[in-house]
């Protein structure tokens, strides 16, 4: 071993590596296309000033196709002038990049619209694949689940609700898809029923097949449709329980809640337990790791954020707490200042948190590293609820 | 180096200068270009590697040995205790010590991987070589690949301001 790495280093002394294409050094093109499809975006664009050819590769479809991307903004809603004095909630798009073109440029998903549907609405983005529900009439219970890729407006699946005995909108359906294996997705539906959840329809992009499944969580597990919140990762769903019913409090009179998950295929259901007292914030993940946050309703508005270091023990880790209004240099809580945490940078220590004293709401970022507060935009006519952070994909639908 | 069980087909790997390399069948499979060959009954007691040298050759085989799947009793078994944790553990420190080769080795050996299209080995070489360059600046990526800086200067300074977020 010893000997084989001497001469190899012998052997690049005598030969430095020669300039023999325009790429540089001795790769072939499609070695480095393989390389570059694994970059992040952002990478991808640094590279292109390296020099005229690496511009035209990283420039390449079939390159940027598979490239990894950042968070590029959020889907939100904006209230709108219907006419007679009335607003009403649109679907929207806040872009976070800042410069250039937005990567969506059809934010209210109209080529999913112009398919009949009256109104459509986004219940899951992973992976930079959006579940809507979309619905044929207004108010009523006659709607699909669409499967769509904003980045290339293509749609994905459309696919049958799931009857329930209450009402369709009931259900919670999520999606689990990961751009780093493209070829397939699933899309679960957990049906609601008067004793809570016990029936799971889970659907396949490969086998074009619904599957149905008992639950094997408790059966006072309450998800709350569109509103539930959850994070895919490493293959398995991470919802949050929100069952209230007979709230558990531990020794110390602290709250316990707790998350539930289920793997893409179904086989392995568990709880976690949250870190104490988290009732306003989110579950979110970054760099491969699962977050919790909570921010203080009143007082200084602390904001605390835990990491699950551990996964396998269910050990949550205080990474930071801070008090925003310190942060914003205020002096004391005013009646009515409210902040809400909204959603987690994917790749960097960064939360992002909407709110201000007045009317007037920001949308703020945190870095938890520096622990320095920014302010990036003011809301304007958009709702500080519901956003879904949009990191795009350029993967093709999977056959 | 593996030794030769009853029961167990082996194939025969030959480089164009002429080495030949004898291994288990389910370790040359761990090639989809070979498999392929192999589920094609293309391929006959040897096949040739037409452009992978012996050196790179034996290493891509080092690497395919130690990737094989463990099959039969102890797999199934395997994948009810904390076992597979460790294994992976274990396979993550063997390959950060695979890769430990100079840039050309790597170079290689990304060539190899692509074209005997062994997924694992493509994953591992490439990943490395990316972060190898992703924080340097763009001199130092350049000497990397040893290419050179071509544009024009009022041209360098559009693409800069273009893609200047992606510096921040």
């Amino acid at each position: 071993m010893e000997k084989r790495k001497k001469a190899e280093e012998d052997e690049e002394q005598k030969q430095p590596p020669a300039a023999e294409s325009p790429w540089g050094g001795d790769l072939l093109p499609e070695i480095l296309r393989e390389i570059l499809s694994r970059v992040p975006y952002r990478s991808l664009c640094r590279f292109r000033c390296v020099s005229t050819a690496w511009l035209a590769l990283c420039s390449d479809p079939a390159v940027r196709r598979r490239s990894p991307q950042t968070l590029s903004g959020f889907f939100c809603y904006s209230q709108h002038d219907v006419g007679g004095g009335q607003r009403r909630d649109a679907l929207g798009f806040l872009n976070l990049s800042g410069w250039g073109r937005p990567l969506v440029d059809d934010p209210s998903l109209r080529f999913v619209r112009v398919r009949g549907y009256c109104d459509v609405t986004p219940l899951h983005c992973c992976g930079g694949i959006l579940l809507c529900y979309c619905e044929k009439a207004a108010m009523s219970d006659d709607g699909n689940y669409v499967v769509c890729n904003p980045a290339t407006k293509e749609v994905w699946a459309v696919l049958p609700v799931p009857r329930n005995k209450i009402m369709t909108r009931l259900n919670t359906a999520r999606l689990c898809f990961d751009p780093a294996a493209p070829s397939r997705f699933v899309v679960f539906v957990f049906v609601q029923s008067f004793r809570g959840i016990q029936t799971v329809e889970a659907y396949a992009s490969d086998t074009g097949r619904w599957t149905s499944m008992r639950s094997e969580w408790s059966p006072k597990t309450l998800l709350l449709g569109e509103d539930s919140e959850c994070v895919f990762l490493n293959g398995t769903l991470h919802l949050v329980d929100a069952d209230h019913s007979d709230a558990d409090f531990d020794w110390e009179g602290n709250l316990i809640r707790w998350m539930v998950t289920v793997d893409m295929e179904g086989k392995t259901w568990r709880k976690i337990r949250l870190p104490d007292s988290i009732y306003n914030g989110f579950i979110g993940q970054s760099q491969g790791r699962l977050y919790a946050t909570h921010v203080e309703t009143e007082g200084r508005c602390r904001l605390s954020v835990w990491v699950l270091e551990d996964y396998a023990s269910g050990q949550w880790t205080l990474k930071c707490t801070a008090s925003i209004l310190e942060m914003l240099g205020r002096p004391h809580h005013e009646p009515g200042e409210h902040y809400t945490l909204i959603a987690i940078h994917p790749e960097c220590s960064l939360i992002f948190l909407v709110g201000a004293a007045s009317r007037e709401k920001t949308l703020m970022s945190y870095d938890m590293d520096t622990s320095k507060l920014s302010i990036i935009c003011t809301l304007g006519d958009r709702q500080p609820r519901r956003f879904q952070p949009y990191v795009p994909c350029f993967a093709e639908k999977p056959r | 180096m593996a030794t030769r069980e009853a029961g167990k087909k082996m194939i025969m790997l030959k480089s164009p200068d002429g080495m030949e390399f004898e291994v288990e069948e389910a370790v040359a499979m761990e090639s989809q270009t070979i498999r392929k060959m192999i589920e094609d009954d293309c391929a006959d007691t040897a096949i040739l590697i037409p452009n992978i040298n012996s050196k790179i050759l034996s290493r891509v085989i080092e690497y395919c040995n130690k990737h094989v799947p463990t099959t039969g009793a102890t797999g199934a078994a395997a994948s009810d205790t904390v076992a597979p944790a460790a294994l992976a553990e274990d396979l993550k420190i063997w390959d950060a010590e695979f890769i430990k080769v100079n840039r050309a080795t790597r170079f290689d050996l990304i060539q190899a991987a692509s074209y005997l299209n062994i997924k694992g080995l493509l994953d591992l070489t490439s990943q490395t070589t990316i972060d190898t360059i992703s924080d340097n600046s763009l001199e130092e990526i350049r000497s990397f690949l040893s290419t050179k800086n071509d544009y024009l200067p009022e041209e360098e300074q559009t693409i800069r301001r273009e893609n200047q977020w992606a510096f921040q």
